[in-house]
């Protein structure tokens, strides 16, 4: 588990730059979370993936933040004194590099407030699934186009 | 303007349904190719899907890239091209809070997903391989015990 938790292994460009101590507080918390609602009945399995699908992803925050400050800047830049045009540049620039490399200034800052990934949170959502037992009754993989249960899974995944 | 609460759905319900549609058969195609390959061609698969750039990506890196280039022609050339930033940052802000933004249509049709659309079909080839068949799942009284396996599967 150790090895997987090495943040310049992920293929997910926001736990790239979360400290490794951090990834293992989420991870354990997925884990948490699992294990207190596995013991409950499904209806409430069921409500809490309802839960998980509209909680706010860390993208979602960071998006929110920096749109709001680059419209702020560009507004007073155009009203007050156009200097102010610097925090617009530094909004958006700061999200470039995001979206293009991964880092952002502010994402310690929100994974110190628990707010994870979108993949972290579907990760979350899937393992209630197949506790649930969504993915129980799925004939056996036959290795052949024609067998292969396609129709079943497609019916787990999107329920 | 109506915020749209469940993030899994909000980009979906913005976009046109044939478009949607598409994406949908596209899904159900690419779990059909790849479920029949051998594993590792399988493993790798999976391993891109990680890295799939999803629809907020695409967008965030537009929206910074015009906002960017507005701010700098605003604090450079003429203090009008701020403008081009404001608009910017009001259609990102809008798309954060509702899910809707003026060039979302544009990349749905050139067929780029939401995460948990791309999340969908990487279950979908686990499920596939296997990863959740030899999971000992007790009835509701006691799958506390399996939640830990159950994790654990979900992930790797």
């Amino acid at each position: 588990m150790a090895t997987t938790l090495h943040p310049l292994t992920e293929t997910d460009r926001v736990r790239r730059y979360t400290s490794p101590q951090m990834l293992l507080q989420i991870e354990e918390e997925i884990e948490r979370n699992v294990a207190v609602y596995a013991g409950q009945p499904d209806e409430v399995i069921s409500q809490r993936i309802e839960e998980l699908k509209q909680e706010w992803s860390i993208n979602r925050y960071l998006q929110a933040n920096v749109a709001a400050v680059g419209l702020l800047g560009a507004l007073l830049g155009l009203t007050v004194n156009r200097k102010f045009g610097v925090l617009t540049a530094l909004a958006f620039g700061t999200f470039l590099l995001h979206g293009v490399r991964g880092w952002d200034p502010r994402i310690h800052t929100l994974r110190k407030m628990g707010i994870r990934t979108r993949s972290e949170i579907d990760r979350e959502i899937y393992a209630l699934k197949i506790l649930r037992g969504d993915f129980k009754d799925l004939p056996a993989d036959q290795g052949s186009r024609n067998l292969l249960p396609i129709r079943e899974i497609m019916r787990a995944v999107n329920s | 303007m109506k915020t749209n609460r469940n993030e899994v759905e909000r980009v979906r319900r913005h976009t046109p349904p044939k478009t949607q549609a598409k994406i949908e058969q596209r899904l159900e195609r690419n779990v059909s190719f790849h479920g029949t390959r051998t594993k590792t061609d399988r493993a790798r698969r999976i391993a891109d899907l990680e890295e799939e750039w999803s629809i907020e990506r695409h967008l965030d890196t537009t929206a910074s890239a015009l906002g960017l280039g507005g701010a700098l022609l605003g604090l450079t050339v003429s203090k009008k091209w701020l403008l081009a930033s404001a608009v910017v940052g009001g259609f990102l802000l809008q798309h954060a809070i509702t899910g809707w933004c003026p060039p979302l249509t544009l990349f749905r049709r050139l067929g780029v997903r939401t995460r948990s659309e791309i999340d969908r079909e990487k279950f979908a080839l686990k499920a596939l391989r296997g990863d959740f068949k030899d999971l000992a799942l007790p009835g509701p009284g006691d799958r506390v015990s399996a939640a830990k396996d159950v994790t654990q599967a979900a992930k790797t």
